[in-house]
């Protein structure tokens, strides 16, 4: 796991025609694409955005309890496309075992980035960043999840990049647009109206494996010292960065 | 961040006073302070806030919408129709236009922000109720069947409950000083309180008086529960006895554990003060008060052995239990629609939709309709235990027009609901307002209902009459455990399937499928009701045919097996 196998192949470039510029496209129609969008089912979104698109396409993924679902739908839809995976070095074993059982499972083309600082070198340096406060969660969030992400969309010259957020998911995400631009950039969110219920529904109509912590009362799954499973009482975002914090930044600062 | 234990809060309350008066003038919150909030129960309100708004309001630097939920103290669950017009103004005026029927025949009402409490607490007063030990650790609401039949049985029990539950109000004067401006005497802050002692129960203490054949009021769910058993010429002989009920769990931890109450004997009416007293008390003094999660009279009775509680419980009662009578349940349901009692009037019971009234956007205007039953009726309301109302006591020729509003404004939409499983169903309140809560309860219900409906057409079970519970936390407050389905919340949409209770409220279910999503829900009945449609005997219900098929066994929590060992067939 520790070699960076970010370049070890060159990027798979979408075989569709790519018809929009993000650098071009008005508010108005990116609004009006939304609307339109709104009404296809996810795989009719991938497949409109594979087709129109442009650039490197790739997906994010986490690993987490309901990746799965992203990762089956882009697999099927898109074998070959690149997954990225920032790798921040703490997270749960059960993770690490489900994405090697996942990139098994449906040949994922898996991307791994790193911090460029090591584990045992930052906390040597900067200590336990995760538990000095929300500052200190931000700059870890930027060192080991936000900067490995940004690099990876860099090297990889993605053009559209695919993620599994949901609006139900948190407030900070309550009103996430299924296609958004971001920094000159494509962002799609094909699953972004999906409920907790449809996940579990297709999780189960497409018989998938689900994350092992899933089973031991985790809803949402990042670094083994900042994830809880949920108490009684416990709003999903509560189990993450000890209520804190939400967002590590990945999708909101890049 | 440490908080000072529950027990200590109690101890330096000045019995349940606490800086209450304080915390309610400070405006710079909508909070009260970490103590105040467990003092606060003790007379009928929790702090909450509203769960759909607190991501939002963190992100906007806001405290959480601070709210509080009111629940009215009503031994027996009657209103007169001047106190439900009461009560439907407050809801209108400081809670959220809804009145939330409860599981112990009550109601509560969400959403009073702290700034009104006090007048909320003064008009529930002005309205001839009060919520005192609604919530908190002293006898709660103190239940009684609903039984509309046997009008005479109904009255006494009645009179039972409110005895009862008059009985065990603790003697401090706090709730008329802090909320009815009472002036003080003397001995405010330091009243002896013969029965609870200044700390109070090391936790909740649940009564509960059934009426054979009908177990509406789940009396095995109940710290204490009481069986009326009545003399050959239909008069009240006495109480069959049950001690250590409770519906509360926690996942994964086994010892934290649901469990039904156990028949111990029999009392004659003369000594029911007596036997309950001394289970109070000998909870009170041999409780867990280190654990909470460990400190209902199960657990005591379990950690002590139910021999020596009775023994105990009878030396302070001061006389041994007879022997328990026979006698049988049929079920733990509500009979929908009309009935004649034997005094020649008539009682009309609704189906509500978990509980809630409200004016629904779909049409439903329950809040409204009641309303106007309340400004006509002459008789009483009762509210059962399952989550629904009796407009009872109608004179034959006042029926008509209860008809015409009940279906002027939709009121019978759950009495004719698709299958008997939605008419029947219970649901605990859940989000957005619980702070127990893990998954949708009440908002999932429908949601559910409309799932399994096409399931139960498709085996042709929709007349059958399969309970239905779900809770969003493992806490219980719907009684799940006493379903023959339940659905428990684990997180946002998915939930512990457990099945196999029985339909008389004795058997407790069997954890069935673990964490698991709507979709998994699904799969799993499929299959369990194509074999109970085929292969069930007359008569027979779900959880019965479950246990039969050997789909499911008896679960593992200690003394399970000794549900109510004298009942007679």
């Amino acid at each position: 796991m520790n070699a960076r196998p970010a370049l070890a192949r060159p990027p798979l470039r979408t075989p569709w025609p790519a018809t929009l510029d993000a650098a071009t496209l008005s508010a108005a129609a990116l609004a009006d694409l939304n609307h339109q969008l709104s009404n296809l089912s996810a795989q009719q979104r991938i497949a409109w955005a594979l087709a129109h698109l442009p650039g490197t396409h790739a997906l994010s993924t986490s690993f987490g309890v309901q990746a799965v679902v992203s990762l089956h739908l882009f697999a099927t839809a898109a074998p070959g496309l690149p997954v990225i995976m920032v790798d921040t070095g703490y997270l749960f074993p059960e993770t690490y075992r489900y994405a090697d059982q996942l990139t098994e499972l449906l040949g994922l083309q898996l991307h791994v980035y790193h911090a460029r600082i090591g584990n045992a070198w930052m906390e040597a340096r900067l200590g336990k960043l995760w538990e000095a406060g929300s500052d200190g969660i931000a700059r870890y969030n930027q060192l080991r999840k936000v900067e490995p992400m940004q690099r990876a969309l860099d090297e990889l010259g993605v053009g559209c990049w695919h993620a599994g957020l949901r609006r139900e998911q948190s407030a900070s995400r309550k009103h996430i647009a299924i296609l958004e631009i971001k920094k000159g950039r494509f962002k799609f969110h094909p699953i972004a109206d999906w409920s907790d219920i449809d996940i579990g529904a297709y999780i189960l109509q497409h018989d998938l494996p689900e994350h092992p912590l899933l089973q031991q009362g985790y809803v949402s799954v990042g670094d083994t010292h900042t994830t809880r499973p949920l108490q009684p009482g416990m709003d999903a975002s509560s189990t993450r960065f000890f209520g804190l914090r939400r967002e590590c930044g990945l999708h909101f600062d890049l | 961040m440490s908080h000072p234990s529950v027990e200590k809060i109690k101890l330096e309350s000045r019995h349940l006073r606490g800086d209450l008066v304080a915390g309610l003038r400070d405006a710079s919150t909508g909070s009260l302070s970490f103590d105040d909030q467990r003092t606060i129960k003790f007379h009928g309100s929790y702090q909450q806030d509203d769960r759909d708004l607190r991501d939002e309001r963190r992100r906007q630097k806001l405290e959480p919408a601070h709210q509080f939920m009111i629940r009215i103290r009503a031994p027996g669950g009657v209103f007169t129709p001047a106190q439900w017009l009461g009560l439907d103004a407050i809801a209108t005026t400081y809670a959220n236009h809804s009145l939330r029927a409860t599981t112990r025949q009550t109601f509560q009402m969400h959403g009073v922000i702290k700034r009104d409490l006090k007048a909320t607490m003064q008009a529930i007063n002005a309205a001839a109720m009060d919520t005192i030990s609604a919530c908190g650790d002293v006898n709660r609401n103190v239940l009684g069947a609903s039984n509309p039949l046997q009008s005479q049985l109904h009255t006494q029990v009645h009179a039972w409950a409110q005895r009862l539950s008059a009985h065990f109000k603790p003697a401090t004067r706090a709730y008329y000083e802090i909320w009815l401006d009472e002036d003080k005497v003397a001995e405010s802050g330091v009243e002896h309180e013969p029965i609870y002692g200044d700390a109070y129960l090391p936790r909740k203490f649940k009564i509960a008086i059934a009426v054979p054949p009908i177990n509406d009021v789940d009396v095995f769910a109940n710290d204490l529960g009481l069986i009326a058993i009545v003399d050959a010429a239909g008069q009240l002989a006495g109480f069959n006895v049950a001690i250590g009920g409770s519906m509360g769990a926690s996942h994964g931890i086994p010892s934290h554990y649901p469990r039904v109450a156990n028949v111990i004997g029999f009392v004659s009416p003369q000594q029911v003060f007596a036997i309950a007293e001394a289970a109070i008390t000998v909870q009170r003094d041999l409780g867990d008060r280190e654990d909470r999660k460990h400190a209902r009279f199960k657990y005591t009775i379990d950690d002590h052995g139910s021999d020596n509680i009775v023994a105990l419980m009878e030396a302070r009662a001061g006389f041994k239990l007879q022997p328990a009578r026979d006698y049988h349940f049929d079920h733990n349901g509500d009979r929908f629609g009309w009935v004649e009692g034997e005094d020649g009037l008539w009682h009309l019971t609704l189906s509500l939709p978990s509980g809630r009234i409200a004016d629904f956007e779909d049409g439903r205007l329950l809040l409204t309709g009641l309303r106007e039953i309340a400004k006509r009726h002459t008789g009483q309301f009762r509210m059962t235990c399952n989550q629904n109302v009796m407009i009872a006591g109608v004179p034959a020729a006042q029926r008509a027009q209860v008809d015409a509003l009940v279906q002027h404004y939709a009121l019978d939409r759950e009495n004719n609901a698709p299958s008997a499983m939605a008419r029947s169903a219970v649901a605990c309140v859940s989000l957005p307002t619980c702070a127990l809560a893990m998954a949708e309860a009440e908002r999932y219900l429908p949601a559910f209902l409309s799932i399994v409906d096409p399931l139960l057409g498709k085996y042709g079970l929709r007349d059958s009459p399969i309970l239905l519970r779900i809770s969003g936390c493992p806490n219980g407050c719907s009684r799940p455990y006493l379903a023959e389905i339940a659905l428990i919340g684990r997180a946002p949409g998915r939930y512990n399937l457990l099945l196999g209770g029985d339909h008389r409220g004795m058997r407790m279910n069997t954890l069935y499928r673990d964490n698991i999503s709507e979709a998994q829900i699904v799969e799993a009945l499929d299959p369990l009701f194509a074999r109970y449609a085929s292969e069930r005997q007359a008569g027979e219900h779900f959880g019965d045919f479950l246990h039969r098929a050997g789909i499911v066994a008896l679960p593992a929590y200690p003394t399970h097996v000794q549900v109510a060992p004298q009942e007679g067939q």
